[in-house]
């Protein structure tokens, strides 16, 4: 039965999996809405040249999703154990202003970053004790988290915007900002992140029982895996990379508004989605959800290079959540009708 | 039609012999149960059978640690198993090859490789990180040694047939080399052929050593292939009784719908 030697049938699998009919749909669309913003931009602006892939623009597109990606990563654990996280976007507002608090009190560098990062833990745990522990639905719960961590930012920056001063500690400064050659440090951190979780999910323990999760929380417990530790771990890892997107914007933009409307966190579980990650759970990665986060960048900057208004904006992307979740499900269905054979 | 005579359908019973009691269960008491006691000596094939409904599947639960017992003791090889940890109930042996496989024992939607290798995954690793040519290797030879029919093990469980999934669930706890493995109703929805290939397995087990529980509601099999018999009737432990060739069906089913008889009891 095995003729083929093994290393053929690993190679076979690899490119099975990331040619899987979602990735490479996906990949294809990405393609497809390059050329066509490609298109528009050459008929309404006229003159040579490439005018939306250029250098600067890809760099600037990457910038730009870095915050929202790293929080993809980590929420592509979550969502694959079939759970979700809607209190990101309001964690990453409070964390912002914890960390402009510590910076602004103490301006010590490393109490500013891994005080932030734990604090970002502090919020995972919650979340996760939350639905893993005490069983409570996911989607209220974190619907509730996220009231919590809105009212706590209030709070802590007492309504107003945190500015962190210009000369701060260069350390912090550092983490956020430096440059190797062209590469920007937030471009390092990302693929830094989007390894190290990808690895984690895909090659270890941990990462294959979050499948089983996902897929069959009963046989997971039969298979004596311990859903309920590996479930909270998943979100104090979302936690932990809340903080850390919250460390590199504070030391990019400096500045922190608790009243700033969120809205952040749809667009990173669009991401996620995007990226192939199936909202029952069981099925993504995070090599999936890296295409995801590109394209939904890809789409942000093009409207955005249209001068398309935010409200047709936030209406398209609207329409492109409901047929990426629609398209999800009815992926679902796929498999239960061929089951019944 | 399966390639074998049909009146021998269970494999021969000589050549197994019993040791030390391996799986010593006091006074188990749950939901559906009470006062349960039983021992699985090495080598054993320790049959449990009753009406459905009667509270087998429940025991096992409890013992395994899926559920939580009341009261009681469960001892294996030794060792205390509390109530509640199936995690620790695999650490000290033991195996559950559960009812309903689509419900309990898989998932569905993902490969061969990982349904396999999942209980047995923290020993194909260091320090968490998996080694994917022991994990595929250990696939691969257990795909062989049962005779799985898939083309290879990165096609998704939910694509097999009923005896070839349950195959994948028995190769799951067969990699853990358990020193009790429980199998509730290991026959029910599959073929004739894989069947026999299952009873195979049994027989292989006990002729090694391993002390097997089988729960089902098949009297022929329960005759066919157990050394002996716990009947339960709603939730009460009826009798225990030896399977000699003088055993009736009748007996059996006498207990397993009530009545009571001294037997060899724990």
């Amino acid at each position: 039965m095995n003729e083929r030697p093994a290393s053929f049938q690993d190679n076979e699998s690899k490119w099975k999996k990331l040619m899987n009919l979602n990735g490479a749909a996906m990949f294809i669309a990405m393609l497809v809405v390059i050329i066509l913003f490609e298109v528009i931009l050459q008929i309404t602006r006229g003159g040579g040249g490439i005018k939306f892939m250029t250098p600067d623009n890809i760099m600037s597109i990457l910038r730009q999703q870095v915050y929202n990606g790293i929080i993809a990563f980590a929420l592509t654990l979550v969502m694959i154990t079939g759970n979700i996280d809607l209190s990101v976007g309001s964690m990453l507002t409070f964390l912002c202003c914890v960390c402009a608090k510590i910076m602004m009190g103490t301006d010590n560098g490393l109490l500013g970053i891994f005080g932030t990062i734990a604090i970002g833990a502090a919020c995972g745990l919650v979340n996760g004790i939350l639905v893993s522990y005490v069983k409570l639905n996911a989607f209220i719960t974190t619907l509730g988290t996220s009231s919590i961590f809105t009212a706590l930012a209030l709070r802590l920056s007492s309504g107003t915007v945190l500015v962190i001063p210009d000369n701060c500690d260069p350390l912090f400064q550092a983490v956020g900002i430096s440059s190797f050659g062209p590469i920007h440090i937030l471009i390092v951190w990302f693929v830094i992140i989007a390894i190290v979780l990808g690895l984690l999910l895909s090659r270890t323990v941990f990462g294959q029982q979050l499948y089983t999760i996902g897929s069959n929380p009963v046989a997971a417990r039969f298979s004596g895996i311990r859903a309920k530790r590996n479930t909270t771990i998943a979100y104090i890892i979302t936690g932990l990379c809340v903080g850390f997107a919250a460390v590199l914007m504070m030391a990019n933009v400096k500045s922190s508004n608790p009243q700033a409307a969120s809205g952040k966190e749809m667009e990173i579980i669009l991401m996620v989605v995007l990226g192939g990650v199936s909202v029952t759970g069981g099925k993504g990665s995070v090599w999936g959800t890296i295409i995801g986060v590109l394209f939904y960048g890809i789409l942000s900057a093009g409207f955005t290079q249209l001068n398309l208004s935010i409200y047709l904006q936030w209406f398209i992307m609207g329409i492109i959540m409901v047929a990426a979740l629609s398209m999800d499900v009815l992926r679902e269905r796929g498999v239960t009708l061929w089951k019944k054979k | 039609m399966i390639g074998r005579p049909l009146d021998k359908q269970y494999p021969e019973k000589t050549g197994r012999s019993q040791g030390d009691v391996i799986l010593d269960v006091q006074n188990l008491t749950g939901e559906k149960f009470r006062n349960v006691s039983f021992q699985v000596h090495t080598g054993e094939v320790l049959g449990f059978f009753g009406l459905v409904g009667a509270g087998r599947s429940e025991i096992m639960r409890a013992v395994f640690g899926v559920d939580k017992y009341q009261s009681g003791t469960v001892t294996l090889d030794g060792k205390r198993l509390k109530s509640g940890d199936p995690a620790a109930a695999i650490d000290a042996g033991l195996g559950f090859c559960t009812e309903d496989r689509k419900k309990e024992g898989l998932a569905l939607k993902l490969t061969i490789l990982l349904n396999m290798t999942l209980v047995k995954l923290p020993f194909l690793s260091r320090i968490g990180w998996i080694q994917k040519h022991s994990q595929r290797s250990a696939a691969d030879e257990y795909m062989q040694s049962i005779s799985i029919k898939a083309p290879t093990v990165t096609q998704l469980v939910g694509n097999l047939s009923g005896g070839n999934q349950q195959k994948v669930v028995v190769a799951k706890w067969l990699m853990m080399h358990p020193k009790v493995l429980i199998v509730d109703e290991p026959t029910r929805g599959i073929d004739v052929g894989s069947k026999a290939e299952i009873y195979d397995i049994i027989n292989r087990l006990s002729k090694e050593g391993i002390g097997i529980i089988v729960v089902s509601s098949e009297i022929e099999e329960i005759l066919g292939i157990c050394d002996s018999v716990v009947t339960v009737y709603e939730g009460n432990q009826t009798a225990q009784l030896d399977i000699t060739p003088e055993l009736t069906r009748e007996e059996v089913l006498a207990c397993a719908l009530g009545k009571t008889k001294g037997g060899a009891t724990a």
